[in-house]
């Protein structure tokens, strides 16, 4: 099992440990922000403890949370395992979530059992096509992937923003007409919205991780990322396949906005995604660009967020505080990753 | 002014300029892993002379450069003036001691003026707010002084690459630098810009500067310089007035006679041809031509021995036969198929294994494992995959044979490439590309950077699969490995190649090195 050992992971419990390591260090350094406030910090990540793990409930909404980003992570991780760097998880969810809704109540005369396959492809298609401009503009015209890839961001929001307000507005709520309950991804577990596209994101991570370790495409693309110029001198079709993978990148943060909207609002609201895809670029660093960590890593940066919650009800304490939590955490990633670099 | 060294700003005080001093690097040695990149190296250069420092790429003059400019640390011996050890750490200590770097890379910004990037981060010219008036004034003596031609008002964007290297040179004397380290300064030069440059370096000579001129170019060696110092795998081999030596000996002292042996070779009749070059012509940038006319046949069971200083057109022949350059005319056969222009996949596939010049960047990849790197080039033949899905235990069983067969001295099979010696990259590399039983192997520079007992086992690999009927294009800057191997030998100067006659003598492939082969009365 273990012939494919990356680089990166020279031993295999190290990116859990770093992981845990910094956890810590930005709970004490945000508790630092607490303490003059007169808040005791050990009790307010107490409840943070509470609200995410304090019932079934709030297990599933862990769960449903870490969806989208175990699939942008993936999505990030996907691409950079190629050597791209792809920013633009967000719009690609973003073109996902059109695609489905457009399909989802329009239907185009499809049955109702094809209709849920027909918007999960729809909502891959439309994040692999959005992926697919900044990679054509990287591949053929030089253009930095990075700078395209953001810019595409608030292209995406803004396209969303204009169908949510204008052809598709629903007259009630900043949201589009609903999808026909066909369309809708079963629940798993009854009376939370946990539901099957944790599934998808689950197989899309196991998916991936057999690609890159155990086909020759995924070792193509590895080759790639890791030394392009032995990739070429080895005959690889460096261009095509740095394509496929961006695309597929965008594709499966495509499927993120799908889960979103089949599985959870069942239209398309404003402000869908509270950047799911920069959160998992976070993700992505975490976890060393490894898809099984990034489930594990997701799944605890979406215990942190609904546990914030939880904490801010019970406690008055805003839950921005944890958003200092996580902005110190991505700077401690950052800095141990220079660090690392250095030594 | 601050006076941290005896050096600092002598260039502008017209009164210390007649002074003598003497600025050497005293048995430096330096390693870099397993490799040596600096062994025991002494060098040394006067007020007002010009020093050429020659030899190969990987020779290890590099490194003596960076070490004299701080770049790099030696991990014994010292760099001193007047026998005084300065203490060296950074380029901001070799600036401040006088010594300045003109890189083959120019680190000029190119969205400012001239005098913008040589007043840039130097206090004298004050901060932010600094005396233009002063310094262009200053400048433009110094320029004039030096016959220096330079428009400081222009954008380092539109300057030539010529006039780049000037402003690179005029920064280092605004910065006071006595001691001037030129790397590889006429590599990008046309022969109009080589000549002005020789001029200026000429002019600060007369002005008790001291230059080293660190270059793999012969011609530009003995013509720029007054003394010459050659390095070869990491060794001084000698300093020699330039006056004093021909270009003929400075050739030997490059390519050197080191190796222990030559390996025995047994009779192989050559079969028919497996690779023909017929015209073949690469245009390079700016209407330049990398390759002309490149004529070649090589039969089975044969070695093609291409011998010639780097860089004339050795590394576009092989990207070209291996598919990775566009070739501009002609046609190239292996066995008897059209190959050109063909995507490299389809040439692997038909049976032409590559050994690269470069292993670090073409041949290895250096993060990823032994059996990661063992598959590198067949990882899509059947016998590592069905179906798209890499066969594990076939890739296993490959690389410890490769480890076996080859006594490879690894920690284990996924070891990082990185964590192996040269020597044992280069024996997976080589196993790799021979279990493809290829009919054409191409081989450059296949024992460079391997110590004695490895060049060896290299070159007896070789001369079996020559026994076995492979054809053999062998590149190499080692006239001895050229020589030890080759049935026929042929030179590459200038993107040409120069046919020679059976058995040829060191000195008449000297001879044709140095383009002096054909008409001996244009020797340079």
């Amino acid at each position: 099992m273990n012939a494919h050992v990356d680089a990166p992971a020279v031993n295999r419990w190290r990116p859990l440990g770093l992981a845990a390591g910094l956890v810590v260090a930005s709970m004490a350094l945000t508790g630092l922000v607490l303490l003059p406030i007169g808040i005791n910090p050990i009790a307010a990540y107490a409840q943070i403890l509470k609200g995410a793990f304090g019932s079934v409930n709030a297990v599933t909404e862990d769960l449903v949370y870490a969806t989208p980003i175990i699939l942008t992570s993936l999505s990030v991780i996907l691409a950079f395992r190629c050597g791209l760097w792809n920013l633009g998880s967000d719009g690609q969810l973003y073109l996902g979530a059109i695609a489905t809704v457009g399909l989802g109540f329009n239907r185009f005369g499809l049955p109702g059992p094809a209709l849920l396959p027909a918007m999960a492809v729809a909502a891959f298609a439309a994040g692999a096509a959005w992926a697919a401009v900044p990679a054509v503009l990287r591949l053929r015209f030089g253009a930095s992937e990075v700078i395209v890839t953001i810019m595409m961001n608030f292209l995406a929001v803004t396209i969303a923003t204009y169908l949510v307000g204008g052809p598709w507005a629903s007259g009630i709520t900043p949201a589009t007409a609903p999808i026909v309950p066909e369309g809708f991804l079963p629940v798993l577990i009854s009376g939370t919205r946990l539901n099957a596209n944790f599934l998808v994101a689950i197989a899309a991570a196991a998916i991936l991780s057999f690609v890159l370790r155990r086909t020759v495409f995924g070792y193509r693309l590895r080759t790639i990322g890791q030394n392009v110029d032995a990739a070429r001198y080895a005959g690889m079709p460096v261009t095509k396949i740095r394509f496929l993978s961006f695309a597929c990148a965008g594709g499966l943060a495509g499927l993120a906005g799908f889960g979103e909207v089949a599985g959870i609002y069942h239209n398309l609201p404003n402000g869908l995604s509270p950047g799911f895809g920069f959160t998992g670029i976070v993700v992505a660093l975490l976890a060393r660009l490894n898809p099984v960590w990034a489930v594990i890593i997701a799944f605890a940066l979406a215990a942190l967020n609904v546990g914030s919650g939880g904490m801010q009800r019970a406690m008055g304490i805003p839950v921005s505080l944890v958003s200092i939590m996580e902005a110190v955490l991505i700077l401690l990633v950052l800095s141990t990753r220079m660090l690392e670099r250095r030594a | 002014m601050n006076s941290r060294s005896p050096l600092r700003h002598i260039a502008i005080s017209e009164k210390t300029s007649a002074q003598s001093w003497r600025f050497e690097a005293f048995k430096v040695s330096k390693s870099y892993g397993a490799v040596v990149a600096n062994d025991d190296v002494s060098v040394d250069l006067k007020a007002g002379e010009i020093h050429a420092l020659l030899g190969e790429n990987g020779a290890g003059k590099s490194t003596i450069m960076k070490i004299l400019y701080g770049m790099e640390l030696p991990d014994a011996g010292h760099v001193a003036i007047d026998d005084k050890v300065l203490k060296i750490t950074s380029p901001a200590d070799a600036i401040a001691a006088g010594i300045a770097m003109v890189h083959q890379h120019f680190m000029l910004v190119p969205n400012l003026t001239v005098l913008e990037n040589l007043i840039l981060g130097n206090r004298r010219f004050g901060g932010i707010l600094s005396d233009r008036r002063a310094a262009r004034a200053e400048i433009s003596a110094l320029a004039e002084r030096y016959r220096i031609e330079v428009d400081l008002q222009k954008t380092v964007s539109k300057l030539s690459v010529g006039e780049q290297q000037r402003v690179e040179i005029l920064k280092a004397l605004v910065r006071g630098a006595r001691i001037l380290i030129l790397d590889e300064p006429t590599a990008v030069l046309t022969p109009q810009e080589i000549k002005a440059l020789g001029l200026t370096l000429r002019e600060l000579a007369q002005e008790r500067h001291g230059i080293f001129i660190v270059t793999h170019k012969l011609p530009e060696a003995m013509g720029l310089s007054d003394r010459v110092s050659v390095m070869r795998r990491g060794r001084l081999i000698g300093t020699w007035p330039t006056d004093q030596i021909t270009s003929a000996e400075l050739v030997m002292h490059m390519v050197g006679r080191s190796l222990p042996e030559s390996v025995s070779r047994p009779e192989v009749l050559p079969g028919p041809t497996v690779l023909e070059l017929r015209d073949i012509c690469i245009a390079g940038h700016a209407g330049r031509t990398m390759l002309q006319n490149i004529n070649l046949e090589i039969a089975e069971g044969e070695i093609l021995g291409v011998a010639g200083v780097e860089g004339n057109g050795q590394q576009e022949l092989t990207e070209a036969i291996a598919g990775l350059r566009q070739v501009s005319a002609g046609d190239i056969f292996l066995c008897g198929n059209v190959i050109t222009n063909s995507p490299a996949a389809s040439i692997l596939a038909a049976g032409v294994a590559h050994i690269p010049e470069d292993r670090h960047r073409d041949g290895v990849v250096l993060d990823f494992s032994l059996t990661d790197n063992a598959i590198l080039v067949d990882h899509q033949t059947p016998a590592f995959q069905k179906r798209g899905v890499i066969d594990q235990g076939a890739v296993i069983q490959f690389t410890d044979r490769l480890i076996n067969d080859y006594q490879i001295r690894c920690s284990g099979r996924e070891a990082p490439m990185r964590s192996l010696s040269g020597g044992n990259q280069q024996k997976l590399v080589l196993g790799r590309e021979l279990a493809r039983r290829p009919k054409m192997l191409i081989a450059v520079q296949p024992t460079r950077g391997l110590d004695v007992g490895a060049i060896d086992y290299v070159h007896r690999q070789l001369i079996e699969q020559r026994s076995a009927g492979v054809a053999i294009l062998l590149i190499s800057t080692e006239l001895d490995e050229i020589i030890a191997l080759s049935d026929r030998i042929v030179v590459m100067r200038e993107g040409r190649v120069t046919q020679l006659p059976d058995r040829p003598s060191i000195e008449t492939i000297g001879a044709a090195m140095l383009g002096s082969f054909d008409a001996p009365a244009g020797a340079e």
